[in-house]
């Protein structure tokens, strides 16, 4: 389990993206999502893939893991592709499957789409790859605290999305812990009827999430008894500090954006 | 990815209808072994061999025939043994103590009223009240969850029953009841028990068969007199001797006396420490002042 879940773990290595401040990170998240939502043409995802592996490149981190973070989604992706090669009918007409025609529109939108999907996970990974749970929270908290004055707590947000995160592989652990109980005491799926397989799989989610409730109620009451209290005001070990690198990197993510945006003009 | 091995070069053969206890000190191996008894662990390297059931090594490359033959060892070996894990919040799942008690009957294709029937006569067997069936298990305490997982093991009625820890968390009236309800089902009803125990102690009365386990391997296995001649041995393993036994070993020591073949209840060693004394006085001319003597010996 825990080797097949990679999404939203850290993977220590050491690298200057991982001693970036988090901040840095998650601001030039959001310029490359307007990047990618920008990316129509084949030589945009030429530009924004080059982009993303030179910044795989400098984590430090094997390919291998960003792999595993796109592959759970996998399936919408195909779907996708699928979905644009049956129904769009632009450009010319390539290749008559039975009844379909496959368009060259249809295929370049389909795989536009697939690619924009791909790179955009790959780079999210990376932020939770090269981020302690910690400081992604932290760096959460500071750039919400302008919200503050419209009475938004960052403070409470951040633990809230750091816990999340927490729990990811917590859940999971849970749901194979329950899975070998269940086992254990007979449960066998070979055999058994597709629909009657997915009714036993289903079932196991009950459990998972009653399991999960109380894991959160457990870590709410230990928290207290070690003197959490919400909104009062709480130090860091670690506080945050925005270095020229920190600058440098989010100046670099302009460079695919100002691309996307001169090729999607012309 | 996991260089360690939890467990290596290990061999063990248990009798059948035997009532087995197995000890070694924490992180010898001893959870780890049992829980390739019903296969939720299986071997990397050697092979097992449960009742009529086989289970060679598991490689994750076996094809697909082999992995259905697999599954249907693994289906009716589970049937047969049934497994206590050592922490009973990761044993219980269901939302009723009910539930979870007739979840193993249902899997192994009792009806709903047989599987109802069978989670009650476990319930009782282990003294659970009957208003604890509809609550959710993780409202019980931590002693009334312990015996819900017995129970939810027990109702399913496996020839063999493996229960790691099982007397941790219950008071001393409970622990004492559990090792007997355990040795009846083995006396009685030709059941095979094997426990994991820290307390020597308590299963001297009932086990005829140890195990002792020590970094994955088994370095001693025999009966109790076995076990009893080679304190060295259990203490490298870590295990520490209970006070009676110590001073049995020391009174064989002092009089020069073997060691019973086996333990001894409280009454049979009176009878044999009163030997012990005798022998002793009769050997020293009956002088009353040796008696005495030996008396104070034991009191030392
Ligand atoms: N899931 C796991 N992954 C890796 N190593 C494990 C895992 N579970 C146990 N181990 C290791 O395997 C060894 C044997 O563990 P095991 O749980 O069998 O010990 P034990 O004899 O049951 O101890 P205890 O008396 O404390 O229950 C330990 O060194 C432990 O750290
Ligand atoms: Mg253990």
């Amino acid at each position: 389990m825990r080797t097949r879940m990679v999404f939203g773990r850290y993977i220590d290595r050491d690298s200057w993206i991982h001693r970036l401040d988090p901040r840095s990170k998650m601001t030039a998240m959001l310029l490359f999502m307007c990047a990618i939502f920008l990316t129509d043409s084949y030589a945009a995802v030429l530009v924004m893939l080059t982009f993303s592996l030179f910044m795989i490149k400098s984590t430090n981190i094997p390919l291998s893991y960003f792999a595993r973070a796109v592959k759970p989604l996998l399936f919408i992706i195909l779907f996708i592709v699928i979905f644009h090669l049956a129904f769009e009918r632009g450009g010319a007409r390539f290749i008559d499957v039975g009844p379909f025609a496959i368009y060259a529109g249809g295929l370049e939108k389909g795989l536009i789409s697939a690619a924009r999907m791909v790179i955009f996970v790959a780079l999210a990974a990376m932020i939770s790859f090269t981020t302690e749970p910690d400081r992604l929270t932290q760096g959460l908290g500071s750039m919400m605290k302008p919200l503050r004055a419209v009475g938004f707590h960052p403070e409470k947000a951040a633990l809230m999305v750091g816990i999340a995160l927490r729990f990811i592989p917590t859940i999971f652990e849970e749901a194979e812990r329950i899975w070998k109980a269940q086992l254990s005491r007979g449960l066998d799926l070979t055999g058994k009827p597709l629909k009657q397989r997915a009714r036993l799989i289903l079932s196991l989610m009950v459990p998972v999430m009653a399991g999960a409730f109380r894991r959160a109620i457990e870590l709410a009451d230990s928290m207290e008894a070690r003197g959490y209290r919400l909104g009062a005001p709480r130090s860091a070990i670690h506080t945050l500090s925005w270095k020229a690198r920190d600058t440098v990197f989010l100046l670099l993510f302009l460079v695919p954006l100002a691309s996307v945006v001169v090729i999607s003009i012309n | 990815m996991f260089s360690r091995l939890g467990l290596s070069d290990l061999t063990v053969t248990l009798k059948e209808k035997s009532f087995t206890a197995i000890i070694g000190a924490s992180g010898s191996g001893k959870s780890t072994m049992l829980q390739h008894l019903n296969g939720l662990l299986q071997p990397a390297e050697g092979s097992l061999a449960i009742l009529n059931f086989h289970l060679g090594p598991n490689t994750g490359k076996n094809g697909r025939s082999e992995r259905k033959l697999r599954a249907r060892t693994l289906a009716g070996l589970r049937k047969r043994v049934g497994l206590v894990f050592q922490f009973p919040e990761q044993q219980l799942f269901e939302a009723t103590v009910q539930d979870d008690l007739q979840f193993g009957p249902l899997n192994f294709g009792y009806s709903k009223q047989e599987a109802a029937e069978l989670a009650r006569k476990a319930a009782a067997l282990l003294g659970l009240d009957d208003s604890l069936l509809q609550r959710s298990p993780f409202e019980l305490s931590g002693g009334q969850m312990r015996k819900a997982a017995i129970a939810a093991v027990l109702a399913a009625d496996p020839d063999i029953i493996v229960l790691d820890e099982p007397t941790s968390g219950l008071d001393q009236e409970s622990r004492k009841e559990l090792l007997e309800l355990l040795h009846n089902l083995s006396r009685l009803q030709g059941k095979t028990i094997i426990i994991v125990t820290h307390r020597l102690e308590e299963v001297l009365p009932y086990a005829d068969q140890y195990v002792v386990i020590h970094h994955g391997k088994a370095v001693v296995q025999g009966n109790s007199g076995l076990l009893l001649r080679q304190p060295e041995l259990l203490a490298e393993a870590g295990i520490v001797l209970p006070p009676s036994i110590r001073l049995m070993l020391a009174l064989s020591e002092q009089f020069h006396a073997p060691l019973p073949e086996e333990y001894l209840n409280p009454e049979k060693a009176a009878a044999w420490i009163k030997g012990l004394l005798l022998n002793n006085a009769a050997m020293s001319g009956g002088d009353l002042y040796a008696y005495k003597n030996g008396v104070r010996a034991i009191h030392r």
